[in-house]
């Protein structure tokens, strides 16, 4: 019986820190569920060379979109803002152009999600979103891009 | 009829297999409580059934939990897999790196350490995408 409730207690752990990495509006985006996959660039990258900028983990992900679909992968993106630690917002007009939302940390790794929105045609849009996580802060991250 | 002709009765109708659950219920809670020999036998039969159905409900609770936890174990693996941190569908090992372009994938850490650096400097070099778009714009 011990063996059997340590077995569901494992589980119910793993489900539960599933959930929480999934915890984010925006993730269907980063999964391929917004955007094909096909029609994505997607980098990402874990460890290594990640420890210049005290990041662990790095995945991105941009494409090409029309109003429509920019305003829907805005709106998933201003639902985690809503939700987060802290978040800083531009804006063109109504439209979100650019965002960096710091979701509420997963354990003692710091978590960020960033967005932008760029103009490249009449009515279309490249919108590039990050996710990091790490033990970096944002301020140290701003410090080390910092423009000299 | 007394109490005990009533049951003695209904002893008879058990063995001859004629009582409904019901009955048999009352039978037991009559037998358990009575101290007489003439409801040993029944005492006999329905402690032994009493005590296989305890028996069969016992398997089926452990059947249950470890179904209950097959199904948590399976979920979580599912979710474990399907799911890397950033939710996508590509869990990277330690030291990894991967990039897709239109899914054309390439591992070249030094391309992809690029790329990455480029895109944290577009975040955090403190440059609103206007200023960005601006920059770019008289660069070209």
């Amino acid at each position: 019986m011990k063996k059997l409730l340590t077995c569901l207690a494992a589980a119910l752990i793993l489900v539960s820190s599933a959930f929480a990495q999934r915890g984010l509006n925006s993730f269907p985006v980063f999964k391929g569920k917004v955007v094909p996959n096909e029609k994505m660039v997607i980098t990402e990258a874990r460890g290594g060379s990640m420890a210049t900028y005290k990041l662990d983990y790095y995945r991105s992900v941009s494409f090409i979109a029309d109003a429509a679909l920019a305003a829907k992968v805005s709106a998933l993106v201003e639902a985690d803002a809503a939700a987060s630690k802290s978040v800083e917002t531009e804006k063109g007009g109504s439209f979100l152009t650019y965002a960096l939302v710091e979701p509420k940390p997963a354990g003692k790794r710091n978590r960020y999600l960033c967005y932008q929105a760029r103009p490249v045609a009449e009515g279309l849009w490249k919108i590039t979103l990050l996710y990091l996580e790490g033990s970096a802060t944002v301020g140290e991250l701003k410090s080390m891009f910092e423009k000299q | 009829m007394t109490d005990k002709e009533k049951y003695t009765a209904l002893m008879q109708r058990y063995f001859e297999g004629e009582t409904t659950p019901e009955e048999e219920r009352a039978l037991a809670r009559y037998a358990s409580g009575a101290d007489d020999a003439a409801f040993d036998a029944v005492r006999g039969v329905l402690g032994y059934l009493s005590i296989g159905r305890e028996l069969k409900a016992r398997r089926t609770r452990k059947v249950r939990l470890y179904s209950l936890a097959a199904a948590a174990a399976g979920l979580a693996a599912i979710l474990a897999l399907g799911l890397g941190p950033a939710g996508g569908g590509h869990t990277l090992k330690d030291n990894q790196y991967v990039l897709y372009t239109y899914g054309e994938r390439t591992d070249d850490p030094e391309l992809i350490m690029a790329s990455v650096e480029s895109s944290l400097a577009d975040f955090f070099s403190g440059d609103t995408p206007v200023e960005a778009n601006l920059t770019e714009m008289f660069q070209r």
